[in-house]
């Protein structure tokens, strides 16, 4: 099983990818790493599975999406809240135009924090990764048309937190 | 639908007032791509997954399980003569250096396994070993057994095997991974599997034992958290 070289490809072609996706699919930051490290564990051991190269990105995706649930169920059972979760409190009626990009990351988060794990990870592989849909339905490991499905009904949700969103006084 | 649907940062400028809104937030967003630093850090963490890309990572890890395994490895592996790196046999040997002769040691332990991580850390400065030059060093590097090969695979099925449901073969797994690589890069991943293990086969004494040796060996580890959950809701 010299699968290293391969490993090592994904790791450089995907690797920024993988890490960035992870957060996004609201991987505390802190254990962003660690899961960083399962999702190359479990690409090591799937390699086999893989045999299209130009499904590699939903490939790697949909490993990395099924990491990050895990991780966020094990964080939300335990219950703790550090410190650095705490989010810094952004006046929603500010315009997105004068926000910092990172204070534009976390109001994008705290929305997307209201999905669902399939509903968050079809929004973000087709809206933020700009993924084909193909490749999303590739990834959820769903039929497209159910792919579509999420998006529309991902969509609906995302619009409605916006709506709560906006018309918050005080964020969080 | 035949074309896809349009993706909310090509909506037309008249889009509804949210469209607008996340249209904006989404073009705000930053790249967020980890630097060249960053994705080599993780490269050394990774280790032998990364395969060649660790080749030129920095010798120090970050990383506190690399450095606490890592250290005590250096310190365990002394007495060994090792093989060159076994568990990167994957990658191209680029590297005319000819091959250490082996002894393949059965098993050298002078002393019971007592490994001591504090101790390691405090008496051994730490560094990746595989991660140092390849060039002109004749030395024997001190790194895992030879006999730990494929160490993840091994604790990848220990894990599977516990999700199963069989926990008793899933903590045979650990002996065995224990056994071969008592200094492997998974350590934790492996006492984690045997706690939860234990647990399952109401071992409980033993889970606890276990588990205070764990967060008091490595206390900053991922797993503490999910450890100490597990000793709390068993027990004594």
């Amino acid at each position: 099983m010299s699968s290293s070289e391969d490993v090592a490809a994904i790791f450089r072609e995907q690797g920024p990818y993988a890490h960035r996706i992870l957060r996004r699919l609201g991987v505390h930051p802190s254990d962003v790493d660690d899961a960083f490290q399962e999702v190359f564990v479990v690409i090591h051991r799937r390699l086999g599975e893989l045999r299209r190269r130009d499904s590699l990105r939903a490939w790697v995706y949909g490993i990395c999406i099924r990491v990050a649930a895990r991780h966020r169920q094990i964080r939300n059972s335990s219950r703790e809240v550090a410190a650095e979760e705490a989010a810094e409190p952004v006046d929603p009626t500010t315009p997105v135009e004068s926000l910092s990009e990172k204070q534009a990351r976390e109001v994008l988060h705290t929305i997307l924090d209201q999905l669902d794990e399939d509903k968050r990870a079809v929004f973000v592989l087709f809206e933020l990764e700009q993924l084909e849909m193909h490749e999303v339905a590739q990834s959820l490991e769903v039929p497209v048309p159910t792919a579509y499905s999420r998006l529309r009904a991902a969509r609906a949700e995302v619009d409605e937190a916006v709506r709560r969103y906006r018309a918050r006084k005080e964020f969080k | 639908m035949s074309r896809g649907p349009t993706r909310i940062t090509d909506l037309a400028k008249d889009a509804s007032p949210e469209d607008a809104f996340l249209r904006s937030l989404i073009r705000r967003q930053p790249e967020d791509l980890p630097s060249d630093a960053k994705m080599q850090e993780l490269a050394t963490r990774l280790g032998p997954i990364a395969g060649s890309s660790t080749k030129s990572a920095p010798l120090v890890s970050g990383w506190r399980w690399l450095f606490v395994v890592a250290a005590s490895g250096a310190l365990a592996a002394l007495p060994i003569v090792v093989r060159t790196q076994a568990h990167t046999a994957g990658e191209p040997s680029s590297s005319p250096a000819p091959v250490v002769s082996v002894i393949p040691a059965p098993v050298v332990t002078s002393a019971p396994a007592t490994p001591s991580a504090e101790t390691a850390v405090n008496a051994v400065p730490s560094m990746f070993v595989d991660s140092l030059p390849t060039a002109n060093t004749e030395r024997v590097r001190p790194t895992a057994t030879p006999t730990c090969t494929n160490e993840i695979e091994l604790v990848d099925r220990a894990d599977a095997t516990l999700r199963a449901g069989d926990a008793k073969r899933a903590l045979e797994l650990t002996r065995e991974h224990g056994a071969r690589c008592p200094n492997g890069s998974f350590v934790q991943e492996r006492e984690r599997v045997a706690i939860e293990a234990l647990a399952l086969l109401g071992e409980g004494e033993m889970m606890r034992t276990r588990a205070k040796a764990f967060e008091l060996r490595f206390p900053s580890s991922p797993h503490v958290r999910r450890i100490r959950n597990l000793a709390s809701s068993n027990p004594e």
